[in-house]
């Protein structure tokens, strides 16, 4: 019987990686803030769960998942699957961690936070796995809303103003996807993903119009340069909770969503051109651009984000380049973004009490160790240390950069890294060379233990490039995986 | 015992001791113990590989394979033997100094300061047995991580400053100018494996290999090639301990063995093809080394003018791996070991010094032979040695690398050698010569007891390593010979 | 699903892509919070007249006109917050209030 159920799982995993978030969101609201986190924090173990079994079942193999048919339009591509796996995994850990913040609300809004985490998530990863463009707009303004509502209930007043940028953004952007929407519609005469890479399309430049506006309107959602605008008022006095949402979930959500439409846009014949200059722009630009924000940031929370602008241009080169080795990059390259950002973010979080200065991190070696050691972590990833997984995701875009031709992939691979150099090392330098000034609270009680996973992890994936054999091999699968017929 | 297993030894020990030494912190005997033990430990498994070596052997041994087609793996050759072998048996004198400075001068955080230059011996154990460009850079990395809280160790805004301007140099370079000649030579030989001969040989035209060598020279900061050498008159605020790492076991000669290395496994005689690089490197250096040691006759803190002073020397390893003669290499090979032990032997003699009188100035240094005659004893014959006076180390480096140079028809070269050995007599003969023979010094000093057996015999020791190099000349250029005529 | 006529619907696609363009400029330029969820719900409405002049099908309309309003609840929620928060919905006081915490940092 159990077994049944358990088969019947698995061949629903997409459908459940997504309902799983939501359902315990649902029931989190409900509940006082301990026990709802305990819900929150199942429900979304049990969707990193069903997410990582889909993954291995089908990514290591490289066998499509057998039945997706769901009455709601899912599309379990390669990309969709490891991207979702991933994000299912952060948000768990993000979740459990959250035990350690729940007094950071009054207790009734604990628990609506905790709840809007998990819709966050499950927004993010329905857009992920949305069949079509229908699907995707809405499950991504689901997740956007969601995120700026959980931004508002931060404590602090600073992190309203950042709401509304992010609300200001997002509601243009929207507008952006709809409109882009409707030229795709009038241009291919359907909005569904996986006939584009196939189908004869009749108005190529208003198809390419409108790819390019969605495309724009998530990567506005990603905080890529120099569409992030809005990220340093959001990142900047967000709540310990919502900046691990914004950052972890968010922020990479929507680069995984950007990833995969690509990978569907980037083999029809008629547009692929142009949204392969279309992002290798908006890529390039966001990695230089990124990375100079990154080096002037006097706040640890923007600097993060900032980063992750620069590593997520990164990832766009990857994804521009069209070919499965560039999307097999773009993949790895999103897991070593996913990995420093919760691993900085995390570590400020849970180590400095989610204070937002760089100040707050000096001495942070002594008084925090995990959590330096997660700081450190993601610096020398951020550096492009060999052995990191930072090193191992731009390595992966020279590999696929030369063999295209792209020379100049390189250049922007060295200036993430140069850039990081800066960055990363005044990181470690605060963390472990300089004396704290004056009196540091630290919290004593039991549940800051509660972010000790998502530390740990972090430091754990980000020497993933000593031994990524399997890690190599999954990204390989996701890219043969891509686009193909349903 | 296999030499696969003394490789491993030879990486792992280091590391194992810094653990330990943080681990026995208290009490401080036991901590020297365990540093001393690490370090005679890696000595004696460098010395069974140079055995290996000099019996046909070889090993090799993977650790992971990072990258597709590309392994972090290391590999017994002979110019990786001989530099391990050479660092770690100075690296056992360093120990035994570092753990009477830090006694002497009740040094904060000793035993965090120990890991550390352990840490940075494993680095460099790891940068001279690399089997591969990417394992070289992996190390290389390591070394500066490792290295960057040694310079910081004081904690105050200058040792912070320096320790930023360490890193932001290092890497910067490493990441901005090594890494892409990486790319391109994983681009152009489809391999990133060092291979004697050269991995670029027959691969490459002259346009990319000009670009190549610069970006390879230029990238190996630690080799203090101008204008990439300010981290080293920077980073001389570090303690004695660290500075002995930094300019003689560590740093400097992990860049002096990444240049023989770039020089000799990746171009090889691709170096000839890069004639424009190779000659206006050669003036660089050459320049640099002059401009090294007369900017070393200005400073009067001893620890600058023994880093301008170690910076001259290894200036010279560059100049004879780019004259792209087997001479050349040898020279080269010959200097990395004769400044290592003289460099070594300067370094902790003025750290014996210090921590005996408190003097670092130039001017102090008077008569301080007469009161501490076998440390200064060593500081003459090292000086000796630094400025190439026979029978000592240093002189049959300076005199392969003019015979090369002028071997390879670079007259100027083989002058601009000649002049910087002066320049070199000129800012430590008179110092020696000043300390041994001028009146000794009436005031106290910090230690009236003098020296403890662990502070002063290290230098003495270093010394003598300095006139053991006079028997091996003739070994050591058969030793060496594989890298240039390699099997076919 | 009503057909229009090709001139009239490139002059409404026209129209409302300049609405879009308006909408967006306002939600971005505008220093009064009000004035920004305006901004956004006017750019919400230029997209879904876009939409129907691309002749969208009706799912998308619903779609849009539900995300619109959803947008629209959110604008106005903060736009409350705020109003609690700093006393006023002018975006240059958000700012220096919350500069007196923290000094701005320098553009890229």
């Amino acid at each position: 019987m159990i077994a049944q159920y358990l088969a019947l799982a698995q061949l629903h995993a997409p459908l459940l990686t997504m309902l799983i978030p939501l359902c315990g969101a649902a029931l989190a609201i409900l509940l006082p803030s301990r026990a709802a986190w305990a819900v929150a924090a199942t429900a979304a173990l049990a969707a990193a769960l069903v997410a990582v079994d889909a993954a291995l079942r089908s990514l290591l193999p490289a066998e499509p998942l057998t039945a997706t048919i769901e009455g709601v339009m899912l599309y379990a591509d390669g990309i969709a699957i490891y991207t979702a796996a991933l994000l299912a995994v952060a948000l768990a850990l993000v979740v459990v961690g959250a035990g350690a913040f729940l007094r950071d609300f009054p207790a009734p809004i604990a628990s609506t936070a905790l709840a809007l985490s998990l819709c966050a998530g499950g927004g993010w990863i329905g857009a992920l796995f949305a069949r079509d463009l229908l699907g995707i707009f809405a499950a991504v303004e689901f997740a956007w809303l969601a995120t700026v509502g959980l931004l508002a209930l931060s404590a602090e007043r600073g992190a309203l103003n950042g709401a509304s940028r992010m609300f200001v953004a997002g509601g243009v952007s929207s507008a952006m996807f709809l409109l882009g929407l409707g030229l795709v519609h009038h241009g291919v005469g359907a909005t569904d993903l996986a006939v584009l890479p196939m189908t004869q399309i009749e108005a190529p430049r208003l198809a390419a119009a409108g790819i390019g506006l969605v495309l724009l309107s998530v990567a506005l959602k990603a905080g890529v340069a120099p569409l992030n605008f809005w990220i340093g008022a959001a990142y900047g006095r967000a709540s310990r909770l919502s900046v691990l949402v914004l950052g972890g979930i968010g922020a990479i959500g929507a680069l995984c969503v950007v990833v995969r439409l690509a990978s569907f846009a980037l083999p029809a014949p008629a547009i692929g051109e142009g949204v392969s200059i279309t992002l290798a722009m908006l890529g390039a630009s966001s990695v230089v651009i990124g990375s100079v924000q990154a080096v002037g940031a006097r706040n640890v929370l923007r600097l993060a984000a900032y980063a992750g602008s620069a590593q997520a241009g990164v990832a766009l080169l990857c994804a521009a380049l069209g070919s499965p080795a560039g999307f097999a990059a773009a993949v790895v390259q999103t897991l070593a973004m996913l990995v420093t950002t919760l691993a900085l973010l995390g570590g400020v979080a849970f180590g400095a009490g989610g204070a937002a200065k760089l100040e707050a991190l000096d001495g942070l070696g002594r008084r925090s160790p995990l959590a330096s050691a997660a700081i450190t972590a993601s610096a020398i990833s951020l550096m492009g240390a060999p052995l990191t997984i930072g090193f191992l995701g731009r390595w992966r875009l020279v590999e696929a950069g030369v063999g295209a031709g792209w020379w100049w992939a390189a250049g922007a691979v060295i200036v993430t890294s140069l850039a990081g150099v800066f960055y990363g090392g005044r990181l470690v330098e605060r963390v472990y060379f300089r004396r704290v000034s004056g009196a540091v609270q630290t919290a004593s009680e039991i549940w800051r233990f509660a972010g000790a996973p998502l530390l740990i992890a972090s430091v754990c994936a980000t020497v993933l490039g000593l031994a990524p054999d399997w890690l190599l091999r999954a990204a390989d699968g996701a890219a043969a995986l891509m686009a193909g017929a349903p | 015992m296999t030499a696969e297993l003394a490789l491993f030894i030879v990486l792992v020990a280091p590391v194992a001791q810094a653990l330990l030494v943080i681990a026995l912190a208290r009490p401080p005997g036991l901590r020297d113990v365990a540093h001393i033990a690490g370090a005679l430990t890696t000595a004696l498994a460098a010395l069974y590989l140079v055995g290996v070596v000099a019996d046909g052997g070889g090993a090799r041994i993977v650790l992971a394979r990072p990258l597709p087609q590309v392994d972090l793996a290391f590999v017994v050759e002979p110019l990786g033997a001989l530099m391990a072998a050479t660092l770690a048996l100075l690296g056992v004198l360093h120990a035994a100094h570092s753990a009477g400075v830090v006694r002497a001068t009740h040094e904060r955080s000793p035993a965090r300061l120990m890991a550390f230059m352990a840490l940075a011996a494993a680095a460099t154990m790891a940068i001279a047995f690399s089997a591969n460009l990417f394992t070289f850079f992996v190390a290389y990395q390591a070394l500066i991580l490792a290295v960057f809280p040694l310079v910081a160790h004081r904690g105050d805004e200058g040792a912070r400053k320096a320790a930023r301007d360490f890193l932001a140099t290092l890497l910067t370079a490493s990441v901005g100018l090594f890494l892409p000649a990486m790319v391109w030579t994983y681009a152009l030989a489809g391999a990133l494996e060092f291979q004697a001969g050269g991995m670029l040989a027959g691969r490459v035209d002259a346009v990319t290999a000009n670009i190549l060598l610069v970006l390879y020279v230029l990238g190996l900061a630690m080799a203090a090639t101008p204008p990439l050498h300010r981290w080293l008159a920077a980073s001389s605020s570090a303690p004695y301990p660290a500075l002995v790492s930094i300019q003689a076991l560590a740093v400097l000669p992990a860049g002096a063995i990444g240049v023989l290395k770039i020089g000799a496994f990746v171009f090889g005689p691709a170096l000839h093809e890069a004639q424009s690089a190779t000659r206006a490197l050669i003036v660089l250096v050459g320049v640099g080394m002059c401009a090294a040691a007369l900017i070393a006759l200005s400073r009067q803190d001893i620890r600058e003018r023994l880093a301008y002073s170690a910076m001259a020397q290894v200036l010279a390893v560059t100049m004879g791996t780019l004259l792209a003669l087997p001479a050349g290499l040898f020279a080269a090979a010959l200097q990395v070991v004769a400044f290592a032990c003289a460099s070594a032997t300067l370094m902790m003699a003025a750290g014996t010094t210090a921590a005996v009188t408190a003097r670092e100035k130039v001017a102090d240094y008077a008569g301080l032979g007469r009161v501490m005659p076998w440390t200064f004893a060593g500081f003459a014959i090292a000086s000796a040695s630094m400025i190439g006076l026979p029978p000592f180390a240093g002189a049959w480096a300076k005199l392969w690398l003019i015979t090369a140079s002028a071997g390879a028809g670079l007259i100027w070269a083989a002058a601009l050698a000649g002049i910087a050995a002066i320049l070199t007599f000129t800012h430590l003969g008179p110092l020696a010569a000043h300390a041994l023979a001028a009146r000794a010094p009436t005031d106290a000093f910090k230690r009236p007891d003098g020296a403890s057996i662990l502070l002063a015999a290290p230098v003495v020791l270093g010394a003598a390593a300095t006139l053991l190099l006079l028997l091996l000349a003739d070994p050591l250029a058969s030793f060496l010979s594989p890298i240039w005529t390699p099997a076919s | 699903m009503v057909t229009l006529d090709p001139l009239v619907a490139r002059l409404l696609l026209a129209v409302a892509v300049a609405l879009l363009m308006l909408g967006a400029v306002t939600a971005w330029t505008s220093a009064n919070v009000i004035k920004r969820v305006v901004g956004v719900v006017l750019a919400c409405l230029g997209a879904l007249g876009g939409l129907a002049a691309l002749g969208a099908p009706h799912a998308v309309l619903v779609l849009g006109a539900g995300a619109a309003l959803a947008q629209l609840a959110m604008g106005v929620a903060l736009a409350v917050r705020l109003q609690e928060a700093y006393g006023g919905v002018e975006a240059a006081e958000f700012d220096q209030a919350d500069d007196v915490d923290e000094p701005a940092e320098p553009k890229a």
